[in-house]
């Protein structure tokens, strides 16, 4: 049996959904962001980012997706990303990123945060 | 039942050790029933963590790096020094001004995010965040950090 890939890649013809199995800290954001390169240089432009898996994001996460949104603005292109759990939605929401790309929690979650 | 309201760590400066430290740092959370402080504890954690291994000890495995978590009637202290030179913290967070489309330079403001207290020793390669988790005062916005409040 095939073992599961860690970060899953769903193809997509119009957009393509990529969902981290984990957290998105300084030791695992290299390997994501490798899988992420690799999707804007095979012409990804609308890009989907599932949280679903995702409790904790630092900064070299955040980093990672600023710089995921930058690679791909500059492209013509954009950045979703959904599932959020509250606290997440709350930290990049901190950090204004509400305002450069699209971003929506995980319905299921609705454990209150506070900073 | 473990009672100790202290827990020490010394590792080798590596990014598999941040992770080892902050599993176990939340499983002494967990104990204390801490819940609802997880993520705000692992978040500030993780960036001392990731500074002492990055910034302080330059990646060097030959280094390593202390933690330590306390928990009393008020709040969770997290304690994490390296062996480096330190920084010139005071400037660091004069200038902490988070450009939304920058890479970097968002861990001392997710410091002030999520501390209630943030101290330094003097040369900077010791930090203490402070976090309380009985008597909460009013969070703090995003925007009264910028303003430096």
């Amino acid at each position: 049996m095939q073992p599961e890939p860690e970060n899953q890649i769903e193809q997509d013809p119009i957009i393509r959904f990529y969902k981290p199995e984990g957290d998105i800290t300084a030791s695992s954001a290299p390997l994501i962001r490798v899988d992420l390169k690799n999707l804007i240089a095979e012409g990804v432009r609308d890009l989907v980012i599932d949280m679903i898996n995702t409790r904790v994001i630092d900064s070299t996460g955040i980093g990672l997706l600023v710089s995921t949104h930058n690679s791909l603005q500059r492209l013509n292109g954009k950045l979703t990303i959904k599932n959020l759990t509250q606290e997440l939605l709350e930290l990049l929401k901190a950090f204004r990123l509400d305002k450069h790309f699209n971003m929506s929690g995980d319905p299921r979650l609705g454990s209150p945060a506070r900073m | 039942m473990e009672t100790s309201q202290v827990k020490n760590w010394a590792a080798a400066a590596s990014l598999e050790n941040v992770d080892l430290i902050c599993a176990e740092m939340t499983v002494w959370l967990e104990e204390r029933e801490l819940y609802r402080e997880l993520f705000a504890l692992e978040i500030l954690a993780r960036e001392a963590l990731n500074n002492a291994v990055f910034h302080g000890n330059r990646s060097d495995p030959s280094k390593k790096v202390q933690a330590e978590i306390k928990h009393d009637a008020e709040s969770v202290s997290i304690k994490v020094s390296d062996e480096g030179p330190g920084f010139n913290w005071r400037e660091c967070l004069k200038k902490e001004e988070v450009n939304d489309n920058r890479e970097n330079g968002r861990g001392l403001t997710l410091y002030q995010l999520y501390a209630d207290k943030v101290e330094f020793n003097e040369s900077g390669n010791e930090v203490i965040l402070i976090r309380l988790v009985n008597s909460r005062k009013p969070s703090k916005s995003f925007q009264d950090i910028r303003e430096g409040k």
